[in-house]
């Protein structure tokens, strides 16, 4: 047994911040505007994990490494893939109609689309299949250890079922969208089935 | 808001557990060759340790540690009917076999306090990315080298409560209390309420 004398996470104590009174105004308002409240973190816990994800363009994953600039642009990722047949398109669709009501706001906001089925989304696949839903979305994939490295990391478990006759599977996943703001720090996760204008309200804070 | 933030932090009329981060997703395998995800704990309070399943003598203050907040969870906390279960993740990659006995000697019964484990490319993944914690199989004494600690996870698959070293050497008080607050937040946080448990989580220390 290896033992260090380290402190406990939970005993860390809240110091004040500039951002905080900012920040305390977006939970608040998302909790107000939220069926289903999302999870906000308020010191942006996870920056660290999102070094695999750009924001900029289609990407290839090459591991989670150190926090990348994106752009000053809020980053939603989602864990998703082309043949999703319901929580895939429905939650991009949604994130779309969002956009929509954001105006120029929407171009400080993208998303990307990190595929759980490599074998079958290649980047060029995946590219054009969220931008169907939006002109604004990219994707990214990579070798599977990579993903599935970057996916731990964001909470997010992916399988792949038994192949039926025809060699068609689908894949179970976790169906959460995460929000990153535009310092490269996890901020909030929704549930499946945000409402887009809930949504449109949370990122309008974020981008505020 | 600065008067309303000072009598928060003043009176501290709710405690909260922080936000640590997000738990890892992972799929690992229990003692009977079934699949165990992270989102099979979706909905769940859920105590996380980790240890070598051939750990005998060090790990009886482990072991120890979660049979007593299982029962006293049980004993002493209403979580309002969210369920409470406790996973130790074995980190040597055992066989079902090895990991049944691992799990027997532990005193776990299996179901609400279950051993799970993985390849070790998984567990590099899940254990020491996810959960940051650290374990390496070769050592020079031959036996695998770990940091001992138990991790507390939400329903939501939110770190709550990280414990290290020293936690494993005192006792499960703090960590039955925390479980405490975390059933108050399920138990009170809802509609208006939820509103002052979020100015919680932003203006008070943390216990």
């Amino acid at each position: 047994m290896k033992r260090r004398n380290t402190t406990d996470e939970t005993d860390r104590c809240w110091r004040p911040a500039s951002s905080v009174s900012r920040w305390s105004a977006f939970c608040l308002v998302a909790l107000r505007s939220t069926s289903s409240a999302p999870t906000c973190f308020r010191n942006g816990v996870s920056g660290r994990h999102t070094g695999a994800i750009h924001g900029g363009s289609d990407t290839r994953l090459r591991g989670a490494g150190r926090s990348e600039p994106f752009d000053d642009k809020v980053v939603l990722v989602y864990f998703g893939y082309t043949n999703c047949p319901d929580v895939c398109p429905t939650t991009l669709s949604d994130v779309a109609k969002a956009l929509a009501t954001l105006g120029s706001d929407a171009d400080r906001v993208t998303l990307v689309m990190v595929t759980i089925d490599p074998e079958r989304d290649d980047l060029d696949t995946t590219g054009q299949y969220v931008r169907f839903f939006d002109e604004r979305f990219h994707a990214a994939s990579g070798p599977i250890a990579d993903i599935t490295d970057v996916a731990t990391r964001y909470g997010v478990y992916f399988k792949a079922s038994e192949a039926d006759a025809s060699g068609a599977y689908d894949m179970e996943h976790t169906g959460s969208l995460l929000g990153i703001d535009t310092d490269g720090n996890l901020r909030i996760v929704w549930a499946p089935g945000v409402d887009p204008d809930a949504l449109a309200g949370d990122l309008s804070e974020l981008l505020s | 808001m600065i008067v309303a933030a000072l009598a928060f932090a003043v009176v501290q009329p709710i405690k909260v557990l922080p936000r640590v981060r997000l738990a890892p997703g992972f799929a690992l395998t229990d003692s009977q060759g079934a699949t165990v995800t992270s989102e099979d704990a979706r909905g769940a309070v859920t105590l996380y340790t980790f240890a070598p399943s051939t750990c005998t003598t060090d790990c009886e203050a482990i072991n120890a540690t979660m049979a007593e907040v299982q029962r006293r969870v049980a004993a002493e906390v209403d979580l309002e009917g969210i369920p409470f279960q406790l996973i130790t993740i074995a980190i040597d990659s055992p066989t079902s076999g090895e990991l049944a006995a691992a799990q027997q000697r532990s005193g776990a019964d299996g179901t609400r306090w279950q051993w799970l484990t993985a390849d070790q490319i998984t567990l590099k993944s899940v254990v020491g990315s996810g959960f940051g914690r650290f374990f390496s199989l070769a050592s020079t004494s031959g036996a695998p080298s770990f940091d001992p600690g138990f991790v507390l996870v939400d329903g939501w698959g939110v770190v709550r409560g990280d414990y290290r070293y020293q936690t494993i050497a005192t006792d499960a008080d703090k960590i039955v209390s925390h479980v405490g607050i975390l059933a108050d937040e399920v138990r009170y946080g809802h509609g208006a309420a939820s509103v002052a448990y979020e100015a919680a989580h932003l203006f008070l220390c943390y216990p």
